[in-house]
């Protein structure tokens, strides 16, 4: 499988599009990243430009990770307060 | 022992669902939707496949199904995560505590008001008693796709057709009609909780809440998804949304397996069936004078559940007697009071005969035989 990784929301998500993809003749693998910018999440592996490959998923509802506004709260409840910073060591 | 108590949970499962628990138990042994090995992408492959068909056989999509520890658990965060303070909901007078409980405690908690909606033998009056409740506070309607006590079918597909016009949310308890009765969202469904333990043949520990989307859910439980774990807030997308923690996977791929054993035989045959054996029962109790039915016959209004009474006995005592000549019976008030004061057995609860795809004539009419005789005993008693 390729090197480009795109990050999607969840593991459902990116199996979701590995489904989509094939569909459409290409082949993807789902694979883990966890350094993005909220933290753990799934992706998909491929061989294919990631601008056709997003494409085809956002026909589907699926937006690709770099691309997407990735609300981190609930957008129907206040935004939380965030914990304090533990103490410097 | 020869079971008739399907409406509990079914008993035997298939093979298949049997086979794929012991399967799923060894080979996939790692945590879905956590790490990135190849055991845990394995798993949660697996466990994708079997939403993907939990999801098919219902009309949604993948990501709006989740799985569920049991129905309750699925009511509970439909009913919970839909209504609001001071919000109404329009029920039905046969449903089980999984829907009432939830309402009641809300109703303290919140100020949630219910109403209850009778259910008749004609089911345009049934809709529109439902309809006649609705009012500008009402946000829900719930009701059960098939009474677990009285077998009666509701008017689903009218009631839904009505809350699609008012826009409300419409959820369908279908702890008893999953895999024997048709149920799909679309039509005015939003919502349907279903076990995947009874109709769908898959193991304890499993069931199943099914979205279409249009309305947004409060948890009820947050914690650890494997998704966006630098964030402290739950996850607004589903399934993640409703799966915290680790999920019964080895259920949840049995549960596959289940709905894999329903639909390769069609739900319609399995009714088909399952209604033979009832009309059976129904008939052989009708020629016994102390025993007692609850409705005037059995037909295509009720789902395979029959009610009933031996002459004076409580119905424990009846189930039991029954127990003790080799068949599974409940008795009692099966979680569902209200049914039971509709039908009149307030005071004494009702047996409950529920067969399965498993069942078959012969011991249908070995439990006729069974009650005969416990009737007679009893008669000769008194």
């Amino acid at each position: 499988m390729g090197n480009t990784i795109i990050p999607l929301r969840s593991y459902t998500e990116a199996r979701k599009a590995v489904r989509i993809l094939a569909g459409n003749g290409i082949r993807a693998s789902v694979t883990k990243t966890g350094t993005g910018r909220y933290g753990c999440t799934f992706g998909i592996r491929t061989s294919e430009p990631p601008a056709l490959v997003c494409a085809i998923l956002a026909g589907a509802g699926i937006r690709c990770g770099d691309r997407m506004p990735f609300p981190p709260h609930d957008p129907g409840q206040p935004r939380p307060p965030r914990p304090p910073r533990p103490p410097r060591r | 022992m020869i079971y008739f108590d399907n409406a509990a949970t079914t008993y035997p499962k298939p093979p298949a669902v049997i086979a794929a628990m012991s399967r799923a138990l060894v080979r996939y042994g790692a945590n879905p939707g956590r790490a990135g090995h190849a055991m845990s992408l394995e798993t949660a492959d697996a466990v994708y496949a079997a939403r993907e068909k939990c999801a098919e056989f219902f009309g949604a999509e993948p990501e709006n199904t989740v799985f569920m520890p049991n129905c309750t658990f699925a009511l509970n965060t439909a009913i919970k995560g839909v209504l609001t303070e001071n919000s109404h909901v329009v029920t039905s007078d046969i449903e089980h505590n999984a829907v009432l409980r939830p309402l009641y405690a809300l109703s303290g908690s919140m100020g949630v008001s219910y109403s209850f909606a009778e259910t008749s033998d004609d089911d345009e009056e049934t809709a529109a008693n439902f309809e006649r409740l609705i009012n500008r506070r009402t946000k829900a309607v719930i009701c059960t796709l098939a009474g677990n006590v009285t077998g009666r079918i509701l008017p689903v597909a009218r009631i839904g057709e009505i809350c699609r016009k008012k826009g409300i949310c419409f959820i369908v308890d279908a702890a008893q009609g999953a895999g024997v009765l048709p149920i799909k969202l679309g039509g005015g469904v939003n919502i349907i909780c279903a076990a995947g333990h009874k109709g769908l043949y898959g193991p304890m520990g499993t069931g199943l809440l099914v979205t279409d989307g249009s309305f947004r859910l409060k948890t009820l439980v947050e914690g650890g998804t494997g998704s966006l774990s630098k964030e402290l807030a739950q996850p607004g997308f589903l399934p993640d949304r409703f799966e915290s923690g680790t999920i019964n996977t080895a259920g949840a791929i049995s549960l596959g397996a289940g709905v894999d054993f329903v639909t390769a035989r069609s739900t319609a045959s399995i009714l088909h069936h399952e209604r033979e054996l009832c009309e059976r029962f129904f008939a052989g109790m009708k020629k016994q004078p102390s025993v007692t039915l609850y409705s005037d016959a059995f037909d295509e209004r009720f789902a395979p559940v029959i009610p009933f009474n031996i002459g004076d006995l409580p119905a424990e005592t009846a189930s039991s007697m029954l127990s003790d000549a080799g068949f599974a019976l409940r008795g009692g008030f099966h979680c569902a009071y209200p049914a039971h004061r509709k039908i009149g057995t307030s005071e004494r609860g009702a047996v409950r005969f529920s067969p399965s795809v498993y069942n078959t004539m012969p011991e249908v009419n070995a439990l006729i035989r069974a009650v005969a005789r416990i009737a007679a005993r009893d008669a000769h008693r008194a």
